[in-house]
Formats: C-alpha cells, sequence, structure tokens
C-alpha cells in the first residue's frame, strides 16, 4: 500500500475501533443494572499485513502491520454457570412457597398459642366431668353445651380454612400455568429473531440477554429442558410435552409432569394440606362414634335412652344434636335411669384416654399433636431449605456477576485507556498529515 | 473474583435485610415474653406447650372433683354427726325408760321425746347436699330416699327407684374413682325399726324389752354409724393428700411448660445486643462499599 496513506489509514482503523470500545463501554455503563444484562466486550484483532520485499534479505519479506479491526462483540457469559443458578433459584423458589403455604396452614391451627382446637377439647372432656359430677344439674349442661358448640365450631372452622388453602393452590397453579405460556410466546418470538440474526452473520447479544432472562424466571415456575438448536432457536420441553421450538409454541395446561419450582411446591403442598384437613376430618369421625356410642347406651334426666350427641360424619358437619342443644335434659349422663347417677358422662370424659386413633394406638390427644407438630416440622424444613438455598443462590449470582456483570469501576478506566488511545490515534494522523503537507510542499 | 456494583449492591440487601430479619425476631419474641408461637420455630418444645397445657386441664379437672368430692363426704359427716348424738340420746331414753319405777305420766315424757328424736333422725336421712340433691339416695339423688308409713309411723321405707342402691364415685385421679356418697340403706339398717319400737315400748311400758332389746340394737347402730364416719374421715384425709399431690404435679407440668414456651429474659438480651452490633456492622459495611467509586475521585 501506499506509504502516507496507509500510515492514515491505519490511525483510520485504529479511531475507528477505539469508537466501537468507547461505544460498547457506554452501553454496559447504561445497562450496569439492567436485569439480566451481560456485558459485552469488543474482540479486536489486527489486520492483515502487507508484505514488503526486504531490501535486506533476497526472497524473504517482512510484513507491515496494518491496524486493527473489531473482530466481534460479544457478551461474557458462562453457560454452566446459568444452568446451576437456575437449578438453585427453581429450589429456592420451590421451597419458598412450600413454606409460605405450610405457614398458612399453621396459622389456621394456630398451635399452641390459644384459640385452639386442642384447647376446645380439654374443656370439652372437663365439661363432661362436670356433668358427671353434678348429673342434676342444667347448669352444667349448659357448660357442656357451650364447650361442645366451641369445639364444633373449631373444627370446623379449621378444616373449611384447609379445604380453602388446598383450593387456592389449584387457582396460583392456573396464575403460573399462564405466566409460563406468556413466556413460551416471547421465547419463540425471540428465537426468530436471533435465528434471522444470525443468519446475517451478526451475534445478536441483547436479544440472547433477554432470551436469557426469560428463561431465568421460568426457572422459577418450573422444572424444564433446553437445548439450542443449530440456528440459534431453543426448544424448551417439560418432561416429554414441547412448551416452544425455535418459533413454534404449544399451550401448557397439564401440570402432571411439573415437579419443581414454585408450580411444583404449589401441587406438593396442595397435597400435603389435603392430608391435615384429611387427618382433622378422621379425628372428628372418630370422635363422633365414640360419644355417640357411649351417650346412646346412657340415660337422659327423664330416663329415656340417650340419642345421639354428635350430628353429622366429620370435620365437615360436626355439630351437637339440635334437639340436645334444645332441651339440655337429653344429655345422657346416666348409665341406668337415676338422676344422681353420672356414670355415662365420665364414661365419655374418659374418653380423653381412650386409645382410638392411629388404629388403636393413639389418644385424641396425641393424635392431634401428632398432627400439628408434623406440620411445623415440615413448615420448619421448608423454611430451612428457603433460606440455604437462597445464600446458595446469592454466591451463584455474585459467581454470574462475576462473569458477567459491569463493573463501573473497570469500565471507567477502561474508558481512560479510550481516551488516551484516542488522542494517540488522532495523533498520527495529524502526523500522518503534516508528513503529507511537507511532501507536497517540497515537491509540489 | 471479579466484584461489581451490582453484585455489593445485592450482598448489601441480603444481608442488611438477614440481621434486620433476626434483630425483629427477637423484638417479637422479648415483647411478647414466648419463644414459641408457631408450631415450626421449634417443634419439639411447641409440641411440649401443647401436651403440658392438655395434661395441666386434666388435672386442674381431677383437682376440682376432689374438691366436690370433699364437699359431698363432709356434708354426710356432718349430718351423720347429729345422727350419733341423737342415737346417743335415745340409747339413754332406752335406759331411762327401762327403769321400772317410772310413772305412767313418765314414761309419756320420754315417749315424746323418743318420737322426738324418731322425727328428727328421719329428717337427718333425708338430708339435702347443697339444696337439691339428697345426700343419703344413692344415685336416686331427687327424690328423698326415706318415705314414712303411717300417722303415728309405723315403719319407714328405704327407696326402690333405680339407683338408690348404688354408690356415686367421682374420678379424683387418671383412672382413680372416690366413693362420695353413703347408701342410706347402709347407714340407716335397723334404726327406723329400731326407735320405732323404742316409742312403742315406751308407750306401752316394755321394761324387758327396753332395756334387753332397744339397748344393744342402740349400741349397735351408734357401732356402725361412728365406724361409718371414720371411713369418710379417712377418706376425706385421702382426698386432701390427692389434692396435694395433684398441685405438685401442676407445679412440674408448669415448669415444663414454661421452659419450653418461655423467653429467658437474661440469654435473650444478651442475644439482642449481639444481633443490633450485627445489624449495625452489615449497614455500615454495606455503606462502604456502595458509596466510593472511581468516578468521584476522578472528580
Amino acid at each position: 500500500m501506499p506509504w502516507t496513506f496507509s500510515t492514515i489509514e491505519t490511525g483510520r482503523r485504529a479511531l475507528f475501533v477505539i469508537q466501537r470500545m468507547l461505544d460498547t463501554a457506554s452501553h454496559n455503563i447504561a445497562n450496569a443494572a439492567t436485569p439480566g444484562y451481560s456485558r459485552q466486550k469488543v474482540n479486536v484483532k489486527a489486520t492483515d499485513p502487507y508484505a514488503w520485499p526486504s531490501q535486506a534479505i533476497e526472497l524473504g519479506a517482512m510484513q507491515v502491520g496494518t491496524g486493527s479491526m473489531v473482530e466481534s462483540i460479544l457478551r461474557q457469559r458462562n453457560v454452566y454457570l446459568d444452568r446451576q443458578l437456575r437449578d438453585s433459584v427453581r429450589t429456592g423458589s420451590y421451597y419458598s412457597q412450600l413454606e409460605t403455604m405450610l405457614a398458612q396452614a399453621e396459622v389456621i391451627f394456630n398451635e399452641p398459642v390459644s384459640g385452639t382446637i386442642s384447647e376446645a377439647m380439654t374443656e370439652f372432656w372437663n365439661a363432661w366431668h362436670e356433668v358427671g359430677t353434678h348429673p342434676e344439674s342444667m347448669s352444667m349442661r349448659g357448660v357442656l353445651k357451650v364447650q361442645t358448640e366451641g369445639l364444633c365450631t373449631r373444627i370446623k372452622g379449621a378444616y373449611g380454612q384447609l379445604t380453602k388453602l388446598s383450593d387456592d393452590s389449584s387457582y396460583w397453579v392456573g396464575i403460573h400455568i399462564e405466566e409460563i405460556n406468556t413466556i413460551a410466546v416471547q421465547i419463540a418470538d425471540l428465537n426468530e429473531q436471533i435465528t434471522e440474526v444470525r443468519g446475517m452473520g451478526f451475534e445478536p447479544n441483547d436479544l440472547l440477554d433477554r432470551r436469557d432472562y426469560l428463561l431465568d424466571q421460568l426457572a422459577e415456575l418450573t422444572n424444564y429442558n433446553v437445548a439450542e438448536g443449530e440456528e440459534g432457536g431453543v426448544t424448551v420441553s417439560i418432561g416429554g410435552f414441547i412448551l416452544v421450538a425455535d418459533d413454534f409454541t404449544q399451550t401448557l395446561t397439564d401440570v402432571s409432569d411439573i415437579t419443581a419450582g414454585k408450580i411444583g411446591a404449589l401441587k406438593e403442598s396442595q397435597v400435603k394440606i389435603a392430608s391435615f384437613a384429611q387427618d382433622l376430618n378422621d379425628l372428628a369421625a372418630e370422635m363422633i362414634a365414640q360419644v355417640n356410642a357411649l351417650h346412646t347406651l346412657g340415660f337422659d334426666l327423664d330416663g329415656n335412652p340417650g340419642i345421639a350427641f354428635f350430628t353429622g360424619t366429620g370435620a365437615v358437619d360436626i355439630e351437637l344434636n339440635p334437639l340436645i342443644a334444645n332441651d339440655l335434659r337429653l344429655v345422657a349422663a346416666a348409665s341406668i335411669p337415676a338422676p344422681g347417677n353420672g356414670e355415662t358422662a365420665i364414661a365419655i370424659a374418659d374418653l380423653r384416654r381412650a386409645l382410638v386413633m392411629a388404629g388403636g394406638t393413639q389418644t385424641f390427644d396425641e393424635f392431634y399433636e401428632d398432627l400439628v407438630t408434623g406440620a411445623g416440622i415440615e413448615s420448619k424444613r421448608a423454611r430451612d431449605s428457603a433460606e440455604s438455598q437462597e445464600l446458595v443462590s446469592l454466591e451463584l449470582q455474585n459467581q454470574r456477576d462475576a462473569v458477567s456483570g459491569v463493573s463501573l469501576d473497570e469500565e471507567l478506566m477502561n474508558m481512560l485507556q479510550f481516551q488516551r488511545s484516542f488522542e494517540a490515534a488522532a495523533r498520527i494522523i495529524e502526523v500522518a498529515d503534516e508528513m503529507m503537507q511537507t511532501l507536497l510542499a517540497k515537491l509540489g | 473474583m471479579r466484584v461489581t456494583e451490582q453484585a455489593g449492591w445485592r450482598n448489601a440487601v441480603y444481608f442488611v435485610g438477614k440481621s434486620l430479619q433476626r434483630l425483629s425476631e427477637m423484638q417479637v419474641g422479648i415483647s411478647s415474653g414466648k419463644r414459641v408461637r408457631k408450631m415450626s420455630e421449634d417443634p419439639a418444645d411447641a409440641r411440649t406447650v401443647i401436651w403440658t397445657k392438655s395434661r395441666i386441664g386434666e388435672l386442674e379437672q381431677y383437682k376440682t372433683n376432689a374438691s366436690y368430692a370433699e364437699s359431698w363426704l363432709g356434708a354426710s359427716d356432718s349430718a351423720l354427726g347429729e345422727v350419733v348424738n341423737l342415737l346417743r340420746q335415745a340409747r339413754n331414753l332406752a335406759l331411762d325408760g327401762a327403769n321400772t319405777f317410772n310413772s305412767p305420766s313418765d314414761l309419756e315424757a320420754i315417749r315424746i321425746q323418743a318420737e322426738h328424736a324418731l322425727d328428727q333422725i328421719l329428717h337427718l336421712a333425708n338430708s339435702k347436699h347443697m339444696s337439691n340433691t339428697y345426700l343419703f339416695a344413692g344415685q336416686d339423688t331427687l327424690n328423698a330416699p326415706f318415705t314414712p308409713v303411717g300417722d303415728p309411723i309405723t315403719q319407714v321405707d328405704y327407696s326402690v327407684n333405680p339407683g338408690s342402691q348404688n354408690d356415686i364415685y367421682f374420678e379424683v385421679g387418671s383412672g382413680v374413682y372416690q366413693k362420695v356418697n353413703v347408701r342410706g340403706d347402709v347407714v340407716f339398717e335397723g334404726v327406723f325399726d329400731t326407735l320405732i319400737n323404742l316409742r312403742d315400748d315406751l308407750a306401752a311400758g316394755n321394761f324387758d324389752a327396753l332395756s334387753n332389746d332397744r339397748i344393744v340394737e342402740l349400741d349397735e347402730q351408734l357401732s356402725r354409724v361412728s365406724s361409718i364416719r371414720a371411713e369418710i374421715g379417712t377418706a376425706l384425709n385421702g382426698l386432701e393428700r390427692t389434692r396435694g399431690q395433684l398441685d405438685t404435679a401442676i407445679l412440674d407440668l408448669t415448669k415444663l411448660r414454661s421452659d419450653a414456651e418461655d423467653i429467658d429474659f437474661v440469654a435473650a438480651l444478651g442475644e439482642l445486643r449481639l444481633r443490633e452490633n450485627l445489624y449495625q456492622g452489615a449497614l455500615i459495611a454495606s455503606a462502604r462499599i456502595m458509596s466510593t467509586n472511581l468516578a468521584s475521585i476522578l472528580g
């Protein structure tokens, strides 16, 4: 290449490269806080040299450098870290969501504080003792009525709330499914754009960032597999169901393959909470059966055989028999038709010791304590797991940041360097220009 | 490892947030005085709170039952105390009446007193407890156990209603049942026959019967009623001991519950200070790392 102009060209190339680097640095700085952004780096390489015959060597040649060029602008990303972080976030979301649901179940039972079923059961058995020791007294029967109604209200209340909580899970699953489908459509859109841009030979960094960010969000909700196609589009599948394949999407409706993330947790909590409700129901059903069995063998204050004390079948409808609620003489405290006989009442009070739950191995109290303690243990485990996972995710995010994050200090230092380089490159042009002017002035 | 502003901010948010959370937990705990407010905070201790509460409730009920049993037994004992006095009086009347030197008018005076004694013992045998239940009627507590026949009384019948020959038991401990009544047909066995005969003997002047039969019978009855009173006394002592034992058990359970449920204030306040320091430390460290960057230095 001719002599002076080549130098100007080299300078020009330098200016151009430095401008690109400056552009990229400012892009990085502008996006330092953008979620999902990975910093971009300009890859500069030297342009091809030209050969210049050497006057010293006959056959050998010198290679004269011709400047620099931007080879590519790539985002700094570690795919492996992405995968690890998504797994961690997925697990953390799972436990966090599980804890949220189980914590609500705990509030429903409200043990061991007050206003609880265990307190109501204690008062219930005690009230039977009062009737048993004062079988002729209407006021003690009144106390029994109040305590019975209190117990029934608490059991029905807890059961109803647990059932509703379990149903709420389904509602939230529906909401999250919509989120998944929305994300899928967006990913398909990006797939199309990315493939187009790649097809033109460029690297669509920002589009890739956006797609990765969507995949991060998807990880909170569910487990999935992602595979990158040759042309740049990704295929996302959940179990055997293909959610996105390049620009094609399918609407997700069936969650049976989802076991992780928020939806996985909602499914799990729904099962657990339903089992709490079922246990409560078993407790109520057994109490109804046991009390009624003794009560119907007893005699009321008028010497008539006892009717059923409880109506209902379980925790959803356990109720003091309205006939008894309206006429307390019908409480069958006696074992024979004698007004001072309270033996049936005392026998019912003694049911508090009876091993009638869990296949004849536990009392009502023990069974209930197992139920609420079990719920507490599950809730604690979910919370502890969520907390420790949070720390893991934090660490992984920091590691991802180390690769992909923008350090303002770093960019600023680079920019100082660019400024100096720019001045120097401008200087080259200025010098080459002056030299050319000298030549022209002398020769022209 | 490269550290970016984002990482610094992220760590600050996390650690400051975490230490603030721990501080807040202490605040709730100390203010409420309870270290366990939900099962999940400490499942094992929370379970202890539940079962100790239930068991204390159960024992308190046994205490109540035991107190009421003492009331029953005490009332029976009082009534029987007066019965013993009346029986002694009757014995003296029999003794007086057996004196062959009594004139008919002497005998009449004694006979009137005997009649009086009969009426009073009948009245006592139909005593009520707490104004509505009969003490000596077994489980037939709403009906008077003893019904006189004839005027003047020729016999006194004991109730044959269901339950009149049953005893009443209260539960004063887990599986421990205490008899609280005295059956009328047991304690007053033969008493009315004896008193009726005493009155009739006095009216008729049967000196032999008075001195031989009536006095012997009254001695037997005095002995029986007194020994029944002694049994009541033993039962009352036993119940007092039972209540004492229940109190001790309740105290032990209360301590167990408190250990599980209540905050140890001294330890908690120390922990509070520690967490305050950690919170402040996190704030200071975060402020330092986020406040300076190159731009401010370059100027």
